[in-house]
């Protein structure tokens, strides 16, 4: 099980980040993704370039695990300004993706107007690819997870308003 | 024909001699709301079989290939219960071929291929169109009579099928019959939350105690595979502590 007190292993450290690098380069990898607590370090690289760059520093303190948008865990009472959001939620957990292969379209885009039955995105998990309904007609005012993303149950996906 | 099919509660059976994909028609067919669930559809030889993404999947004259198109909501599988369904599945037809090779030799490649002797003989693919009320198509394909002997090196390093692993003819239909069975079991198990995961997977897990390499474009995990979690991810222990895996293809494992 992975211990709370596996501080040692600190993702930020100087030697690891350049182990990691290394391993980007012999592997020719674009990127990496490590996530530990609440500690997330993302390093790409442009393959023209031959230094990776950092571009994703510390989560906020609460597990991303529970930081989904305030407004996602409160399906019954909508902040009152927030009267026409609804929240497009994963119905299990796995890796989103917005779009049904990597060189389509996105399903959906911020300002898209969506009906009940719009596939929003595909979330896959044990190489189930599950189709999302919007389940809610309205517009989409917000992505709030990005391609490739792992999304637990009940996890916000997009904000709708139903208003427009 | 198909009693002992409907015997085990498949409602509408479809058998083509030749099609493109079952999970294509199987998806047609959820479209349309027109036959009873669960429908089982079955190819002699698929044209264009299809797997993970991109991926294709051959099946010469002798495999075994169907689709079972399930009414998700009435036989209690929300989508939360999907991917356990996935691996129930190879569950399912890794018992079937226990009762037909040495079982010691079948094994589990997460999250749902089944392998003989390090080769591969089954693949599945789950999708979920995005149909309401939901469907969920489990495809299944099985090299049963299809000897890839004759294949070339490249195929037979990487796959077989029963007749090369049993040096025998197989009944394909004895066998469709028993894998569905077993399948519907095992779903049943899964929908009501007494499914039994961990043990029986860890005891038939190829890759367990192997150093893996997860693809899950554009990142990779890499680390030594620790078994199965309850929930069907698999566990991997990593530079960076133990990791779950939901996603992905499994590289490659030493």
């Amino acid at each position: 099980m992975a211990g709370s007190e596996s501080r040692s292993g600190d993702i930020f450290d100087v030697d690891r980040i350049r182990r990691l690098i290394e391993l980007m380069k012999e592997h020719d990898l674009r990127e990496i993704d490590l996530k530990q607590e609440d500690q997330q370090i993302r390093l790409c690289r442009n393959l023209d370039e031959p230094v990776p760059r950092v571009v994703t520093q510390i989560a906020p303190a609460p597990p991303p695990q529970v930081a989904a948008p305030a407004a996602a865990a409160s399906g019954s009472a909508p902040a009152a300004d927030e009267a026409n959001i609804v929240y497009i939620k994963s119905p299990m957990v796995g890796t989103f993706y917005c779009r049904p292969n990597p060189k389509a379209e996105a399903f959906v885009k911020v300002g898209q107007r969506v009906e009940s039955e719009t596939t929003v995105c595909i979330v896959e998990a044990m190489k189930v690819f599950n189709e999302i309904p919007a389940e809610v007609a309205g517009t989409i005012v917000a992505v709030l997870v990005e391609d490739g993303e792992a999304v637990d149950f009940g996890k916000a996906m997009f904000k709708v308003d139903t208003s427009k | 024909m198909d009693e002992p099919l409907a015997a085990w509660g498949v409602a509408h059976v479809e058998r083509h001699a030749e099609i493109e994909s079952t999970n294509t028609r199987a998806a047609a067919l959820a479209k349309g709301n027109a036959v009873a669930l669960p429908a089982l559809v079955i190819a002699a030889r698929q044209t264009a079989g299809r797997g993970r993404g991109a991926n294709r999947w051959w099946s010469g004259e002798g495999a075994l290939t169907f689709s079972l198109l399930l009414d998700a909501a009435a036989d209690r599988l929300p989508a939360e219960c999907w991917p356990l369904l996935s691996l129930a599945t190879a569950l399912a037809v890794n018992d079937a071929l226990a009762e037909r090779l040495p079982a010691e030799r079948v094994q589990l490649k997460w999250p749902n291929d089944v392998y003989v002797s390090g080769k591969k003989i089954c693949g599945i693919l789950v999708e979920a169109p995005p149909a309401r009320p939901p469907r969920l198509i489990v495809g299944v394909g099985l090299n049963v009579n299809n000897s890839l002997r004759g294949g070339p090196e490249e195929i037979r390093a990487r796959a077989t099928s029963l007749t090369d692993e049993a040096d025998q003819h197989f009944d394909v239909e004895e066998i469709l019959e028993d894998v569905v069975r077993r399948m519907l079991v095992e779903m049943e198990a899964v929908a009501q939350r007494r499914f039994d995961l961990t043990s029986r997977w860890d005891a038939r897990c190829l890759l367990r105690g192997r150093t893996v390499r997860i693809d899950q474009a554009p990142s990779l995990v890499a680390g030594r595979c620790l078994g199965i979690h309850i929930d069907g991810s698999l566990r991997v222990q990593t530079l960076d502590g133990e990791r779950r895996v939901y996603a992905g293809v499994v590289q490659s494992w030493e």
